[in-house]
């Protein structure tokens, strides 16, 4: 009786370790996996081009980006965040943006708006 | 006696789970730290970005090319910069302003008499020509961009 005891014990264990090892490999992979898709070398890019592109433009021009769906580019203060899903964190790069730009998505597109 | 005995084997049977969370946590610690050194290279913008603002002062100071303001006010209304992340070092004739942090500057000389640093400010040197009532003014910028985190 006292062996089972011990048995089950050790069993219950080893499930555990495996169930706590296996999480931890799937959590490495998918994240892995999504630094070698090249996202977040993506949102670095795009928010640095659109810092340079809405900076550099002359006031009454309008800017349209087709971003990918579920792709979102927000203002933030005086930078800018590109985010892939509501769950992201995103990439913020500050820029030097003055009120007078305003940032809307229609569709697909992004609309930028230097006023 | 017994008791004694299994407050030993606790202890042991304790240390070992210590012992392989501490081998975990440096095998996840070592594969992350390898991934994100691999993945997270930076592009660095900073050079387009100095021009960038250059081009943004003069517009505010010489819309056109003809001088307008010339005081602090002017360009603190140019645009919203952080002090600490840029230096401005803006020169017409005889007048100076000076913004943000000095210490960009140092760097840049250092930079400039090729001192090694590893993490180096961008630094852009430009000359404008503007008119004031129909007499020619060089405008002389020097600016430097720290923001080494998100470009190095």
């Amino acid at each position: 009786m006292l062996k089972d005891k011990r048995g089950i014990e050790l069993g219950w264990e080893f499930i555990f370790t495996l169930l706590f090892v296996v999480a931890i490999i799937i959590i490495i992979s998918f994240w892995i996996g999504s630094q070698a898709s090249g996202s977040a070398m993506k949102k670095q890019i795009l928010a640095k081009e659109i810092c340079l592109l809405v900076t550099s433009a002359e006031p009454g021009t309008t800017i349209m980006i087709e971003t990918e769906k579920k792709m979102s580019i927000i203002r933030q203060n005086t930078g800018i965040v590109v985010k892939e899903s509501e769950l992201d964190r995103g990439y913020f790069y500050d820029c030097y943006f003055k009120d007078n730009i305003d940032f809307s998505k229609k569709d697909d597109i992004m609309i930028i708006e230097i006023r | 006696m017994m008791k004694k005995t299994n407050k030993k084997a606790q202890l042991g049977h304790a240390t070992t789970w210590l012992h392989k969370f501490f081998i975990l946590v440096l095998v996840i610690g070592g594969i992350i730290a390898i991934v994100t050194m691999h993945y997270s290279k930076q592009y660095d913008v900073r050079d387009v970005e100095a021009s960038v603002v250059a081009r943004n002062i003069v517009e505010c100071v010489a819309p056109g090319g003809i001088l307008k303001e010339f005081n602090e006010e002017t360009i603190r209304n140019c645009f919203p910069f952080n002090e600490e992340e840029i230096y401005m070092n803006i020169t017409l004739e005889n007048d100076n302003l000076v913004f943000g942090n000095d210490f960009l500057a140092t760097l840049c000389k250092a930079e400039g008499k090729k001192v090694k640093v590893e993490y180096y400010p961008a630094c852009l040197e430009e000359r404008y020509y503007v008119l004031e009532n129909d007499e020619g003014k060089t405008l002389n910028l020097f600016i430097a961009i720290k923001k080494i985190g998100k470009n190095l």
